[in-house]
């Protein structure tokens, strides 16, 4: 197996403290991996890290063998958990600006998705429910060819009825050498999806290991693991 | 991928910025319908309101052209910005070339507004003979001296903007980043200013005006303004003519480049987004 994304010694610090306290993993090429941990632990920070959004960190971050940058940005498609997109702009707007962005994005696979969720090329983001524009942004960076996709808190706002319809956009549209990073807190809906399990407790790494490996051990499943290691 | 960015950048100017002047070309409507009808009272308010009209124009723009670079970089926008497979130098660079382009555009507006204003009180005709009478036969080559050195100070007012609001979103200002914003602009704005001066006062090139003529100097502003002191003061004859530096200009391109490369620099280094 190639690594895919490789962290060394990844510290980062913020004014209330340091969030990042020297991580290090590897994740691999066509894996789910699901990375979790309580709010404020980090999850996010390392994420933006590794899409390029903070540019003062320690450690080394590389991606199929490149710093954060432009190469890597080719390859990485991201979800961050805010809404990204101006609110006056139209879906099918942003669907071609994303498709002259980036080579690798299928903008008739957009399209299609959008039918399939029922939404409108001609509807204004400000015109749609929270959970009508998350499943925009994520239809959006699905429909990229991407290596790497980024996925944080894709099911945080979203309906138990709609968890559902994102986790099938998830697996219906990565290709199978593609990794999917995805961070939740609802661990016990998505949990049967995940190859590989990243547990991050207070900046510092407590879990990095296949699902499967997992449940083996501990005789739990990740859900009643992540509660057990977690409780207050 | 620079021409992509400057169209999506010009596209996000153009759902805000001509709407001023839109209004500025219904008031010059509304100015030549009531001079036309000879509605005096509503001829001199649109007068009056041409000559201000450009202020607002101004103000919008700069509005945009702050809100944009901020948000655009540094918030919710920015984790589109800032993920697209593109350096952060060409990113600048777009946002440099568009609001570039809209604060020419509204410069514009502003002196067109005022020639409105010209037009609507049945004035444009006596302009070249007030021009004439105060500038003589130096008012083109003033005109492209003012052109010119406008160009170049909005070019550094530009990189001053953006230096201040990129420094103040690293780690250690990013709590209070708008104030930050604003503080490091003045600094910076006043560093420039100094350089600018010492600039236009210490490079021996400039521009005499006498009264044959627009004429190119190697002495420094500073060397003439010395000499005209101790002449005055010795009763002594003054130099003719007024002379200004062009320092000013090349210190205005090489403070303008030199902040954004730092921008450049702190964008890939030192900056997070919220």
């Amino acid at each position: 197996m190639s690594s895919l994304l490789e962290i060394r010694n990844l510290f980062k610090s913020y004014d209330r403290g340091p969030v990042l306290k020297g991580i290090s993993l590897n994740v691999e090429s066509g894996r789910i991996v699901g990375v979790v941990g309580p709010n404020g632990c980090g999850k996010t920070t390392m994420f933006k890290i590794i899409a390029g959004l903070i540019g003062d960190y320690q450690g080394t971050v590389l991606i199929d063998g490149n710093p954060p940058g432009v190469k890597s940005k080719e390859i990485i498609s991201f979800l961050p958990e805010k809404t990204y997109l101006d609110e006056g702009i139209k879906a099918g707007t942003a669907i071609s600006m994303f498709a002259d962005f980036y080579k690798d994005f299928d903008r008739q696979k957009a399209l299609e998705m959008l039918k399939r969720f029922n939404l409108e090329p001609g509807m204004k983001l400000k015109s749609m429910s929270k959970g009508m524009q998350e499943k925009l942004q994520l239809i959006l960076v699905m429909s990229r060819a991407a290596k790497l996709y980024i996925l944080d808190e894709p099911l945080s706002g979203i309906d138990p009825a709609a968890r559902d319809n994102i986790l099938d956009i998830i697996l219906n549209n990565y290709s199978e050498n593609s990794t999917v990073m995805l961070s939740t807190h609802l661990i016990h809906d998505v949990e049967r999806i995940f190859d590989d399990i990243i547990m991050i407790g207070n900046g510092t790494l407590l879990v990095a290991e296949s699902a499967d490996a997992l449940r083996e051990r501990t005789g739990k499943s990740l859900d009643q693991y992540f509660r057990e290691v977690f409780r207050c | 991928m620079l021409g992509k960015l400057l169209k999506y950048e010009m596209k996000a100017g153009a759902r805000m910025i001509p709407i001023s002047y839109l209004a500025t070309a219904a008031v010059f409507l509304v100015g030549l319908i009531a001079r036309s009808l000879k509605i005096h009272q509503v001829t001199t308010a649109t007068t009056i309101l041409l000559f201000f009209a450009g202020i607002p124009c101004i103000i919008i723009t700069l509005i945009y052209v702050i809100m944009r670079f901020h948000k655009g970089m540094f918030g919710n926008e920015g984790y589109l910005t800032q993920t697209l497979p593109v350096g952060k130098g060409q990113l600048l660079l777009s946002k440099l070339i568009s609001s570039y382009i809209w604060m020419v555009a509204s410069a514009a507006v502003f002196v067109a507004a005022w020639a409105g204003a010209m037009v609507v009180s049945n004035n444009l005709n006596i302009m070249p003979d007030i021009i004439d009478f105060v500038f003589g036969n130096s008012f083109a080559p003033l005109v492209i001296f003012i052109v010119v050195s406008s160009a170049v100070q909005l070019f550094a007012f530009l990189g001053e903007l953006y230096f201040a609001i990129s420094l103040a979103n690293t780690r250690q200002f990013l709590k209070n980043n708008v104030v930050f914003s604003v503080v490091f602009f003045f600094v910076t704005n006043f560093a420039v200013s100094l350089l600018e001066l010492a600039a236009m006062l210490l490079i021996p090139l400039g521009i005499k005006f006498t009264e044959t003529g627009v004429v190119w100097t190697t002495k420094t502003m500073l060397g003439d303004l010395i000499f005209n002191m101790e002449a005055f003061t010795g009763n002594q004859p003054l130099l003719s003519g007024i002379s200004i530096g062009v320092g000013s200009c090349f210190a205005d391109l090489a403070a303008g480049i030199g902040l954004l490369l730092a921008a450049v620099w702190l964008l890939n280094h030192k900056t997070s987004v919220k």
